[in-house]
């Protein structure tokens, strides 16, 4: 447990045996645990081990049942996200928590608590307001116009917002800030978050960082401590240099990490591609793109975000319209290609924005699953519920979806859990040809990314097909059996996996 | 658009610009569909005018315009409750309730033809007094109990009707003898009616606070995203609440000022501006989920309704076919002006 | 009419009425003492009913003046049912009356046409009398329901509409524009007037010219928005407006009073409502208004709940009455600004008019006294 050596300083935060219950269910048994000035700290756990509880609590969203806070020494209690901001507290959440119809600097302002610059008996000075954004903005790098409406921004540059959002609290006080980053990589492309990164060596320079993260390598490599949390406890408090990845996944998950690699097949040259795709253009996002997706092979597509490789990846499941080019399946060419036919064909696709296109979240989990391929629970037009209810109980089991209650709305699930959810709703079809997974691993802690994995293998050992768009060139590498690299709508490199043996630079060489 | 996308470096760690690059694209799409919806809807209501003065050249006329903007003077003011209100993501349907009891009380303290006492300016405060108390009731019942807006202020509608019956009674009808009240709102100050000139004072302040006041903002945050707005510390409550008082008094206000149109009220004075308001405000682009709109929007849904009726019936349109004909003609100006925003519903957030 | 439809009509009234009589049967049957072989109800049985569209209305709110004007000369409590404008409260309120033990002798202003078999259903069945006021259905017919109906009753609206054109055609000097500004589009009674004002055009006034009709729905509101549109229109080419019914009137007086032309122009309406009272005394805009008729909702309501009264204290034999007894106009006259004061006088004397009702019978009663029978029928030409 926490080890508390005789400290000069006071911590910025100390927590003592902190307990929050819902119901029946303990999400925090007594965690204690200190921050300091300067710190780094990292927090990884399951999904369901307990740190967004702990995150509410530290944010003043909820309140604990017992044990005590104290801020630079001082007890102190939250009685709301005002509190926790007063007292420094900054949050960059891992759903993104910003108001799309407002401008960055407003967005940046509204902090609860922290002092309202530009703002003059409830008054606007829209002047003040923007140059303090931009001030704020300058420190963590950025350039964004204060004036852009949130909505109008990219998912990265929002990110930043966000940060500065963060960082924000601090400037109206001298003390040191504590900055909770909740899991801010796990929407991020590679490269941006190198800028995170060095965000957050930044932040150590005047202030704490909480880095929440499921990815381990960032967690070992930008961390001083790392603190993680099982079933609602803090099961080790580390520091960096002491432990290993193999040790942190065997401490979260319980067990040892038993991923396996892939195993590479060459592609039988007689065999017909399951899907192909010859000179694919759409104007101002993709040029000339070909690929051939083979029956038990995954082909990845890497590129940053505006390569156009999200454009890609929808027309071929249908739902986006190209300007010139041919799809063919099984070697004939389709016409009038979109999603229904695509799904009547045997393609699936996982959204990267699964809330928004790839589940209906007031449906209960197991009416998601059977949504678009009812397989043996329909008769006919009618769905029996029954056995509607006997194969969504039969997935949940396979890849552990938590909490094990079918009947649950899937809104109500953790996004690890969610993804499980719409995987299942296409390996469901037992007619599944072609798989298009965008960022299939988002958010996910590894215990569910490796069970969302194995999950991809079995169907391509099954004789599927596979497009996939990876968060991280190290998962690319890991599943892909053909690389395609793409930079600004065109493919700049192929990798034939059985015979190149390409290194993440080689891919971020011809990505950027 | 000029090259945003860095050479590679070299450098594995960088890249901001070319990571924005995505974000610019979208950045300008969207400045020129945020300003289509209302510049198409002006270009649609340009389009209105020129045929209806083609039709008939009375519509084009000082007197014509004095007269649409006369009639689209109080639903532009309740318009601007209700658009307050649907920016947070509520409805509020007391609007022509809460106009009859401000109306009914408003005649019956003014000089009247039922007798009674002129109370002077308290004839005022009174029926404003009473919008503002509906509204706050509509807020504190909707935010306390968390009973739906839109059944919190249907039955508010009732309320303020029946508080109106009880007022009016059953003596005869109560005209204002003062003619100096009956001929206010009409009266042709610089060229345009007076009751023209408060909206549009309303509709400019509205504008104002929407777009300079932390109220305003918040108000358009909350529509956005009640449960962030909450966990900023925002006083979403309080908030909520004051966007129904104002709707209140708003409504509480375009009773008076119907009652002195007419001359005098009964409790059914207020029938029919919701639904000649409401429409208006969607027209005019303001997202009935919250969020996204404004007054100014609102103010051209209602001059484009006023102009439509006004321009077909100087076009000597059979009333008839009136009703269907405004109908078609609205389908098609609408979808006209939302067609530059068709694709944004694909815009995740 | 050509003649297969003349035959298709009236077999399909014929079966109509056979199913209404079939009904009555019923009734019959299972009401003890029901329809003309009654037993005569005794008086302190009694509960008068007076149900209108809703309270505020001047001409609503004299109907009930007239019901509690007779209930208190016959001695007989009245319970008055305000539908609020809906026919659901009208018929349910209708019914808990009914189902509260008294005989119930009911006066219906009813709200739409086709509430009225519900509520002459519900009346029977409970045996009590009903006498119905301006609307129903045209193939609803007293003589068929039974005794229970009384007596469907009307104001003549063509009557109406020509008696307020002639004043206004002659105002104007017999030439010139006018406007009309009926009420719902649907409304009998609305229909009936401009049938009146477009046959006194055609058939008295050839120079005076109908400019536009736009239905303004009975609102003030509605009225005076569409008479400043038609102002636009127009300007002073009109001479003359002509409105379905007062409230509409006080909304385009208004209008043309804000576009300043109330002293030129020429104003006439239906019902005489206090406010146009008011106007016409204080000689408004130079005499604006210069025809109204006369027709009173005390007297309406006290002929209709008199004549049930009458069949259900046994002193008249529905079934015995002629037509138009059954189905029935009364007079309607016409007000101008130099005969205003003989009408006024009514006003002031609702209970003194009430006694002439009891001494004189429902039908017989100046100035309202019974002219014809119905159903008021509109030629195809004037709809």
């Amino acid at each position: 447990m926490t080890q508390e050596t005789s400290q000069a300083t006071t911590p910025t935060l100390r927590l003592t045996d902190v307990r929050k219950s819902f119901g029946p269910v303990d999400a925090l048994k007594g965690v204690s645990l200190y921050i300091k000035k300067g710190e780094v700290i990292g927090l990884i756990g399951e999904n369901g081990a307990g740190k967004s509880t702990l995150l509410k609590i530290l944010t003043g969203i909820y309140q604990p049942d017992g044990g005590t806070i104290e801020v630079n020494g001082r007890v102190t209690k939250f009685r709301g996200p005002r509190d926790a901001s007063a007292a420094g507290i900054g949050v960059v959440h891992q759903e993104q928590s910003l108001f799309t119809n407002l401008t960055v600097a407003e967005n940046i302002a509204m902090n609860a608590g922290g002092h309202r610059t530009g703002t003059r008996f409830g008054f606007y000075d829209w002047r003040a307001l923007n140059k303090a954004a931009s001030e704020t903005l300058e420190i963590i790098g950025s350039k964004l116009n204060p004036k852009t409406r949130v909505g109008d921004l990219s998912f990265v540059d929002r990110q930043m917002v966000e940060i500065a959002r963060a960082i924000r609290t601090d400037t109206s006080k001298g003390g040191s800030p504590l900055v909770i980053l909740d899991e801010p990589t796990s929407l991020l492309e590679r490269g941006e978050t190198a800028v995170l990164e060095r965000e957050i060596r930044k932040l150590k320079s005047f202030g704490s960082v909480i880095f929440v993260s499921h990815r381990l390598d960032e967690i070992m490599r930008n961390c001083d401590r790392i603190l993680v949390m099982r079933n609602g406890e803090l099961v080790a408090d580390r520091v960096t240099e002491s432990v290993t990845e193999d040790e942190l996944f065997k401490l979260m998950v319980g067990h040892a990490s038993h991923a396996s690699k892939s195993v590479r097949k060459p592609v039988d040259p007689k065999a017909t591609p399951i899907l192909e795709v010859y000179g694919l253009s759409r104007k101002g996002k993709y040029q000339d793109v070909s690929l051939a997706a083979h029956a038990g092979r995954v082909t990845a597509i890497v590129g940053t975000s505006g390569s156009g490789r999200e454009e890609v990846s929808r027309a071929i499941f249908g739902a986006e319209k190209f300007d010139s080019g041919t799809i063919r399946l099984d070697g004939s060419e389709v016409r009038g290609w979109r999603i229904p036919k695509a799904v009547r064909k045997g393609l699936g696709f996982v959204p990267s924005e699964r809330k928004v296109e790839g589940m209906v979240g007031g449906y209960s989990a197991a009416e998601n699953i059977v949504l678009t391929n009812p397989g043996k629970a329909a008769v006919g037009p009618i769905v029996l519920p029954w056995k509607r209810n006997k194969i969504a109980q039969d997935w949940f089991t396979t890849l552990d979806v938590r909490p094990n209650d079918i009947g649950l709305e899937l809104d109500r699930f953790s996004g690890g859990n969610q993804q499980k959810v719409v995987l299942a709703k296409w390996l469901n079809d037992p007619e599944l040809r072609v798989l298009v997974l965008d960022h299939p691993l988002r958010g996910l802690d590894p215990g569910a990314a490796e069970t969302v994995n194995e999950q991809i293998k079995k169907a391509v050992a099954n004789g599927a097909a596979v497009v996939l768009l990876a968060d991280t060139l190290e998962e690319a590498l890991d599943m892909g059996d053909e690389i395609l690299v793409m930079r600004d709508g065109a493919v700049t490199a192929r990798y034939d996996m059985t015979v190149d043996d390409p290194s993440t630079l080689d891919l971020l060489e011809r990505m950027v | 658009m000029t090259n945003t996308l860095a050479k590679p470096t070299g450098n594995v760690s960088v890249d901001t610009s070319e990571l924005s690059s995505a974000g610019l694209t979208r950045t300008r799409r969207n400045i020129l569909s945020g300003i289509g919806e209302p510049v198409a809807l002006l270009g649609a209501l340009v389009v209105l005018i020129a045929i209806f003065s083609a039709l008939n050249p009375r519509f084009a006329t000082i007197t014509n315009l004095q007269n649409v903007l006369n009639q689209a003077s109080l639903p532009i003011i309740i318009g601007v409750g209700a658009t307050l209100v649907i920016l947070i993501g509520s409805i509020d349907l007391s609007v022509e309730g809460v106009m009859a009891a401000s109306g009914v009380a408003f005649v019956l303290m003014s000089a009247n033809t039922r007798g009674g006492q002129d109370m002077g300016i308290w004839a005022f405060i009174v029926p404003l007094a009473l919008g503002i108390v509906l509204g706050a009731a509509n807020g504190l019942i909707y935010t306390l109990l968390k009973v739906p807006s839109f059944i919190v202020t249907l039955g508010m509608w009732f309320i303020g009707f029946g508080i109106a019956t009880i007022l009016y009674g059953t003596d005869a009808y109560p005209e204002l003898t003062n003619e100096t009240l009956t001929q206010w709102a009409a009266k042709i100050e610089l060229g345009l009616p007076n009751v023209f000139w408060l909206a549009a004072a309303l509709v400019i302040v509205a504008a104002l606070v929407l777009r300079y006041t932390r109220f305003g903002r918040a108000a358009l945050a909350i529509g956005n995203n009640e449960d962030i707005a909450r966990a900023n510390g925002m006083p979403v409550r309080k908030h909520k609440v004051t966007t129904f008082i104002i709707a209140g008094a708003l409504s509480g206000l375009a009773g008076i000022l119907a009652t002195m149109q007419m001359g005098g009220t009964s409790n059914h004075i207020g029938e029919g501006y919701l639904f000649l308001t409401l429409p208006a405000v969607v027209i005019g682009g303001t997202a009935l989920s919250g969020g996204k709109g404004g007054v100014l929007r609102t103010f051209l849904g209602v001059i484009l309704l006023t102009v439509l009726n006004n321009g077909l019936v100087l076009a000597g349109v059979s009333p008839n076919f009136q009703s269907a004909l405004s109908g078609a003609i609205l389908v098609v100006a609408i979808v006209a002006a939302a067609w530059s925003q068709r694709g944004r519903l694909r815009i995740a957030k | 009419m050509s003649l297969r439809k003349t035959f298709a009509r009236a077999t399909r009234v014929a079966g109509i009425a056979a199913a209404v009589s079939l009904f009555a049967l019923a009734g019959c049957t299972s009401t003890a003492g029901g329809a003309s072989s009654s037993q005569p109800l005794k008086k302190e049985d009694l509960v008068f009913v007076c149900s209108v569209i809703n309270t505020t209305n001047p001409y609503f709110a004299a109907n009930i003046e007239g019901c509690q004007s007779l209930g208190k000369k016959l001695g007989i409590p009245v319970e008055v049912v305000d539908s609020n404008g809906s026919s659901q409260t009208e018929i349910s309120k209708i019914q808990a009356i009914l189902a509260g033990g008294k005989k119930a002798v009911v006066f219906v202003n009813t709200v739409a046409s086709s509430d009225a078999p519900t509520i002459v259903n519900a009346v029977k069945a409970a045996g009590g009398f009903v006498t119905i006021w301006w609307n129903k259905p045209d193939n609803l017919d007293p003589a068929e329901v039974g005794n229970n109906f009384v007596a469907f009753q009307k104001h003549s609206g063509i009557d109406s509409g020509k008696c307020t054109t002639e004043a206004l055609s002659k105002a104007i000097g017999e030439k010139g524009g006018i406007i009309a500004l009926p009420g719902v589009q649907d409304s009998t009674t609305s229909a009936t007037r401009v049938a009146g004002l477009k046959e006194a055009l055609a058939t008295e006034f050839p120079n005076v010219e109908l400019l536009d009709v736009r239905p303004s729905n009975w609102d003030p509101q509605l009225a005076y928005k569409n008479a400043k549109d038609l102002i636009a229109k127009y300007g002073d080419q009109i001479k003359g407006v002509w409105t379905a019914d007062d409230g509409m009137q006080i909304g385009a007086m208004q209008a043309f009073s804000e576009a300043g032309l109330l002293d030129k122009v020429k104003f006439v309406s239906d019902g005489l409502y206090p406010p146009t009272i008011e106007s016409m005394k204080k000689h408004e805009g130079n005499d604006a208004i210069v025809g109204e008729t006369f027709h009173r909702g005390y007297m309406a309501s006290a002929i209709g709940l008199y004549t049930a009264y009458l069949a259900a204290i046994g002193e008249i034999d529905p079934s015995t009455l002629p037509h138009e007894k059954r189905d029935s106009m009364f007079k309607i006259s016409c007000v101008t600004p130099d005969n205003l004061d003989e009408f006024l006088k009514w006003d002031n004397d609702v209970d003194g008019w009430v006694d002439q009702l009891i001494e004189k019978g429902p039908w017989d009663t100046e100035p309202v006294p019974l002219v014809a029978g119905g159903p008021e029928v509109i030629k195809p030409e004037y709809k």
